[in-house]
């Protein structure tokens, strides 16, 4: 269907997209939960709601197919609540379907939105409009299965005619009437805009698409009122009215339907329908009007005492709401008051923080030129001073901006449920899907570019992990697979482990793969340790074989896995037991805003050495480092550490001389600890690492660069990678 | 006129505001649930309150009868998606003054609004 949406329309449609994506990714969770709860009522309510809001709020833009499905799912929902039925697998489906439909159109608004020019009309056609009103269609089926009298509007009415004939008593009550009144009021006002001005323009001009959904609407209200009154407590005979009233527009709604849909110009036949449909609406308002008078003297005799006291007590209202304002300002209600922010304004807020942290060191670098060179002790301290205030203030910053953009894990996690769920209804497998730690926040960036890798482990968890049923019960296995995502905090890192109880990696098959492949020789698979060789599937290359998935059960594009991870500055890793299951853990940083590093120089060449991979900093005399079989190594706490000379492993040019005592980092990757060589170690800071651009990143030993206080540029080492390369 | 406004959708908060702050009145603060209302209330004494029906916590029809109890003047107006009329008539029973269905369009709602001052005027 087609749509259109004014320049002043589209910030509320950009809400609009902003806000249904959030319930329909509600809707989804809790409709996965149905499945697994014993009582449902929560969930339903909690579905019930966000699929409500989603009707109320598409109704604003006449977004038709959208409101229609969200008002029949409405009414399941509503079904299945009031009976305290278990949903059945099929409006499970229909709910998941349907909230599979629903985000496609908000996607495609959301992309249509993305792309216009400012201040021009967004015109769309959303695709997959049928497939909606097909799934309308089949929701009203399964409604008319599960309890026939719900089948549509006019059944639903005759259900509350039932209904409400048994309380209704002959008088109508206060409330009844007000609102007769109420209906009275806004049919006289719908009908005199329908006829006096809407039907005349349309007789005029057939095609004007904004006047004809102008009178949609307004008949939808009259419908809708007409509806309202049916629900309450009245006389009989005044029911029929308003049935005969609710049935009136229903078909003149289903008309003009008909009309927009097939983009049939309006003749002055259909004008004429409508204009008498009207005629027959005003003369039954009249009736409603002259019966009013009975139902009103009914009222005077008796007096509502409520009514009579709120007479005088407005005055108080105003006065007490004057005294209070000045004392009270808004400030009470704003205490937990949220804004949304665009991402882009958080980013530069962010980036700028970055270069605030970098560039406050510039004072203690004068601090120390101005004591070192000028001798001014007093004046070098003040400006220390002034500089750990900055530093201060800086640290705070960068707490409130990290805190902003911490988002809970579980924004990833969310999605996975479903996923597992269908590879588990294809595939003829039992999996339950265990998620823990979901509250575990980290930063929205990370959340973003973690997203893929964890859905793919995922993935490959259900579809290569898990065995079948049939397969499980002839190992003697619980019939249910069980997959556990966890995430936790472990110090300035987040650890995330996806856990199956699977079928597990045959470590010799990946060996003989890796052989084949020509990635060992056979004399290293040999000596490969089982946890070594399972580290192959991260291979670039080595996966992508149909065989080795088959057969191992795992490593579909775990390279590409692997090296996203290492793109955030994260390491993972992979334990697996043939027949018990695979885990793999995944470490990655709190946040990639500041880092800090470790500054050190080699050659006249500064490069940052990041600090979380730093274990210690030793000043030895070279003695200490032995030659061993022409490794270099040193005996460092009761350990053997392999030491590397910096220069030499980054081709640089050696001064040569071997001094008497030697500044080496000991880093690590996690696992392996190895000694460095550097010519200077000079001073631990913050920074923020940029990444480099692409001709310039053949050396995989640098992870990007950053800027110094001092406006150089110093390289930043990529330490796991700079491990790899040294232990090859 | 102050108006508060109450919904848990950020939208409505939005297309509420739009309507009645060309129209003259004031927005004084914007709530997400019947609970956040009903703590609010007695500190902004709004001239109205605009509040939602279905909302998370607590539903509109709660929160207007307690703060109803409390202020039993305070002037409510709710507003109702279709569908859900049944909760305006328990609505008017506890004396809300008016009720709105969603959709609206700004001269619509900003018709309601004026038309409860001005009954409370005579």
């Amino acid at each position: 269907m087609q749509y259109r949406f004014e320049p002043e329309d589209q910030q509320m449609l950009r809400q609009f997209i902003e806000e249904a994506t959030e319930y329909l990714q509600r809707v989804e969770e809790e409709t996965l939960r149905l499945e697994t709860i014993a009582n449902p009522s929560e969930a339903l309510d909690e579905i019930f709601r966000n699929i409500h809001t989603i009707k109320s709020l598409s109704s604003f833009f006449s977004l038709t197919e959208i409101t229609t499905l969200s008002h029949q799912l409405e009414y399941v929902l509503d079904d299945i609540r009031s009976k305290g039925l278990k949903p059945s697998p099929a409006i499970v489906g229909a709910l998941l379907d349907a909230k599979d439909l629903l985000s496609k159109a908000v996607a495609q608004l959301r992309s249509a939105c993305d792309t216009i020019q400012p201040n021009t009309v967004l015109e769309i056609s959303l695709e997959g409009s049928e497939q909606i009103e097909a799934l309308t269609r089949f929701i009203q089926s399964v409604l008319q299965e599960s309890s026939p009298a719900l089948s549509n509007t006019t059944a639903v009415i005759s259900q509350t005619l039932e209904t409400t004939e048994k309380f209704s008593s002959n008088k109508m009550d206060d409330a009844s009437k007000r609102l007769i009144e109420d209906f009275i009021f806004e049919t006289d006002e719908n009908v005199t805009e329908i006829t006096n001005r809407l039907l005349i323009n349309l007789d005029c001009n057939p095609d004007d698409q904004d006047c004809l959904l102008e009178l949609f609407r307004r008949i939808h209200t009259l419908k809708g009122n007409a509806a309202l009154l049916l629900s309450t407590a009245l006389p009989a005979s005044l029911k029929v009215i308003f049935n005969n009233l609710v049935h009136m527009f229903q078909q003149l709604e289903d008309m003009l339907v008909e009309i927009r849909d097939t983009k049939i110009t309006v003749t002055s036949s259909v004008t004429n329908v409508c204009f008498q449909t009207m005629d027959e609406v005003i003369r039954v308002v009249a009736m409603l009007k002259s019966g009013q008078v009975a139902a009103s003297t009914y009222c005077s005799l008796n007096p509502n005492p409520e009514e009579n006291n709120t007479e005088p007590i407005p005055a108080k209202t105003v006065n007490s709401g004057m005294d209070t304002r000045s004392s009270s300002p808004a400030t009470g209600g704003a205490s937990n008051m949220s804004i949304r922010v665009n991402g882009e304004k958080l980013e530069r807020l962010m980036n700028m923080i970055g270069e605030l942290a970098i560039t406050k060191d510039i004072f203690s670098q004068i601090a120390r030129k101005l004591m070192l060179e000028y001798n001014l002790g007093n004046l070098s301290r003040e400006v220390k001073d002034a500089g750990q205030i900055i530093s201060r203030i800086t640290a705070e910053l960068e707490d409130s901006i990290m805190s902003i953009r911490m988002t809970e894990i579980r924004m990833v996690f969310q999605k996975f449920p479903r996923v597992v769920r269908d590879i588990a209804l294809q595939r003829q497998k039992d999996i339950s899907l265990i998620m823990e730690g979901e509250e575990t926040e980290i930063d929205k960036s990370i959340t973003e570019q973690i997203s893929d890798p964890l859905l793919h482990l995922v993935r490959n968890a259900a579809d290569h992990g898990i065995e079948t049923i049939v397969e499980r019960e002839k190992c003697g296995k619980e019939t249910q697979g069980k997959i556990w995502l966890r995430a936790y905090s472990s110090g300035k890192s987040v650890v995330i482990e996806i856990e199956d109880n699977g079928r597990g990696m045959d470590t010799a098959v990946l060996k003989r793969k890796a052989i084949e492949k020509g990635f060992i020789s056979s004399a290293d698979a040999e000596q490969m340790s089982e946890e070594a060789a399972l580290q192959l599937v991260f291979l670039p290359g080595f996966s992508t074989a149909q065989a080795v998935s088959e057969i191992s059960g795992r490593g579909v594009g775990m390279d590409v896995v692997s090296s996203n991870i290492h793109q955030l500055r994260g390491q993972i890793k992979i334990d697996s037991k043939v027949g018990c299951g695979s885990k793999i853990t995944i470490q990655l940083p709190l946040t990639l805003m500041v880092s800090k590093g470790l500054l050190v120089e080699t050659s006249s060449q500064l490069f940052v050495i990041p600090l979380d991979n730093v274990v210690e900093t030793l000043k030895i005399a070279n003695t200490c480092i032995v030659n061993y079989k022409g490794k270099r190594m040193l005996h460092h706490r009761d350990e053997i550490v392999g030491v590397v000379c910096l220069s030499e492993v980054l081709g640089l040019t050696n001064r040569g001389e071997i001094e008497e005592h030697v500044s080496v980092v000991v880093v690590t990757d996690g696992q392996v600890k190895i000694g460095v060589v550097v010519e200077k170690l000079l001073n631990e800071q913050d920074i923020v690492i940029k990444p480099l651009p692409t001709h310039l990143v053949a050396n995989s030993n640098l992870g990007g660069a950053t800027i110094l206080g001092n406006g150089k540029v110093a390289l930043v080492m990529n330490i796991v990678e700079f491990i790899k390369g040294v232990l090859d | 006129m102050k108006v508060m406004i109450v919904d848990d959708s950020q939208f409505i908060h939005m297309a509420v505001k739009s309507a009645l702050v060309p129209a003259g009145y004031e927005i004084c603060g914007t709530f997400n649930n019947g609970a956040e209302a009903v703590e609010a209330y007695a500190n902004l004494k709004p001239d109205l309150l605009i509040m939602d029906v279905t909302m998370p916590v607590m539903d509109g029809i709660t929160a207007a009868r307690k703060i109803l109890s409390d202020f039993p003047d305070a002037k409510i107006m709710m507003l109702t998606a279709m569908g859900r009329e049944d909760l305006v008539l328990e609505a008017k029973e506890i004396g809300i003054k008016a009720y709105k269905t969603k959709p609206f369009k700004a001269n619509e709602l900003i018709a309601v609004v004026d038309g409860l001052f001005l009954s409370c005027k005579n």
